[in-house]
């Protein structure tokens, strides 16, 4: 071979070289631009700010009617014996599937910056009174529908000093996941925030709201609930960052 | 009896005559002048509050088993009696929990969360800062006496902070006690213990 065909093929082998060189180079960033962009939305996906349950051990578990009289509960590190409910005594007087003709102009506002409930059938306004939200997790904000309502179930989660066990817990109306409106009986500090994101309330003012309140029936959704950051008689609800806007 | 005698009994009645002759005459001028005095027509100047108000709150327990009630009833000289009762939630089976005359400015009041989750313990809010806690029977609960001051046990047991407001019922016996430390600032949050009237500091405000 002589000098000047080596040289020839050195030319054509540099330039093959740096044709597949730049190939390649174009290749792998596009590969590394689809990986980033799969990584990129995957994240998104997969680790974005996920809104933990109410109720961090019964979640999942217990969204059912339980009624456990004589079992004892567990609050702020106290025992407490829950008040005994007998459903028998009771089925004539509260509706679960709400009552016969749905009404939609049923709405629920509650104002997290004062703590205060409204339901309003239409502009007359059904009720007010104080409850307590999330201290421990925070209540989400959003729009919803009730979508079941329990007149008793069990409560439980929390860790370490704010752990609870909770059976009997009344008058529940879950609107999102397992959070929801409910009676509590353990404490009376209403107007302050003192739950793991659901909304306490005085049982006698959940009693009340559980029978006026309709749970979804046939095509009818349930009584609208709006967490709101403030709330403005009659229906203006403030909202930032709802999770369902 | 001897004529001077005679003249000094005549003079001695005559000198009463005149002298209860003009006690009568500076009656009846009175009486004329009174009369005189009242002739003219009264005007009525209609009060805007002629009838002192009787105020009256009362707070239903969380289950609806039971209420107490206040009345507040103004006295003449500026201070209010308060009478305080317990009843069933229906009404029936009123009994007297506490009665105390109090002055101005200070004042009780009943909170929305005045009961215990289990209808034992209520305690009566004394002017901002302070709380009066019954045993709901209005059996006594120390000492003898049926009620005992927080805000006195407090401010004798934690020093830098004073009670700012008690908030409600943790728990069956535990009150929720907000405070404010000496520059005003927002203080702790703390545990009131009613049995033992202990005292636990909170890691969070309330």
């Amino acid at each position: 071979m002589t000098k000047k065909t080596r040289g020839k093929k050195a030319r054509k082998n540099s330039a093959i070289f740096r044709k597949k060189s730049f190939r390649h180079y174009i290749r792998a960033l596009f590969l590394a631009l689809i990986v980033t962009v799969i990584v990129f939305a995957g994240s998104k996906y997969f680790l974005k700010d996920q809104i933990p349950c109410a109720n961090s051990r019964s979640c999942k578990s217990d969204l059912s009617l339980k009624v456990e009289n004589g079992a004892i509960g567990i609050f702020a590190g106290r025992r407490i014996l829950p008040p005994e409910i007998n459903l028998a005594s009771e089925n004539t007087k509260f509706s679960v599937l709400g009552t016969n003709t749905p009404n939609p102009q049923k709405h629920i506002y509650v104002d997290l910056a004062s703590q205060i409930l409204y339901a309003y059938d239409g502009s007359n306004k059904f009720m007010q009174t104080f409850i307590s939200s999330g201290r421990w997790n925070r209540t989400p904000v959003g729009n919803f529908n009730i979508w079941t309502k329990l007149r008793s179930t069990r409560m439980s989660g929390g860790s370490g000093n704010d752990a609870y066990d909770l059976p009997n817990v009344p008058y529940v109306m879950f609107y999102y996941r397992d959070f929801g409106l409910h009676g509590a009986y353990w404490h009376n500090n209403f107007g302050y925030t003192m739950s793991h994101g659901c909304i306490n309330m005085r049982p006698i003012d959940a009693g009340a709201l559980f029978e006026w309140a309709e749970a979804p029936s046939n095509s009818q959704k349930g009584t609208a609930v709006s967490i709101c950051n403030q709330f403005i008689e009659p229906s203006t609800c403030i909202q930032e960052n709802p999770i369902n806007p | 009896m001897t004529k001077r005698h005679q003249i000094e009994t005549s003079s001695f009645i005559i000198i009463a005559i005149f002298i209860s002759s003009y006690f009568v005459w500076r009656s009846n001028q009175n009486f004329q002048n009174q009369s005189r005095a009242s002739s003219p027509p009264k005007i009525i100047v209609p009060s805007l509050n002629p009838v002192l108000q009787i105020e009256t709150a009362s707070q239903i327990s969380p289950d609806g088993t039971k209420n107490l009630k206040m009345k507040k009833i103004p006295d003449s000289d500026g201070s209010f009696a308060f009478v305080f009762t317990v009843m069933d939630g229906s009404g029936a089976n009123e009994y007297a929990l506490y009665t105390a005359k109090v002055q101005n400015p200070d004042n009780l009041s009943i909170p929305f969360n005045t009961w215990s989750p289990d209808n034992k313990y209520l305690y009566i809010q004394k002017n901002d800062n302070g709380a009066l806690v019954f045993k709901a029977t209005g059996e006594p609960i120390t000492d003898g006496q049926n009620y005992f001051d927080v805000e006195e046990i407090f401010t004798d047991k934690v020093k830098n902070v004073t009670p700012k407001i008690v908030t409600g019922w943790a728990s069956l016996t535990l009150l929720i006690v907000n405070t404010v430390k000496e520059d005003k600032s927002k203080g702790p949050s703390y545990w009131f213990e009613v049995p033992s009237k202990a005292i636990f500091q909170l890691s969070s405000q309330f």
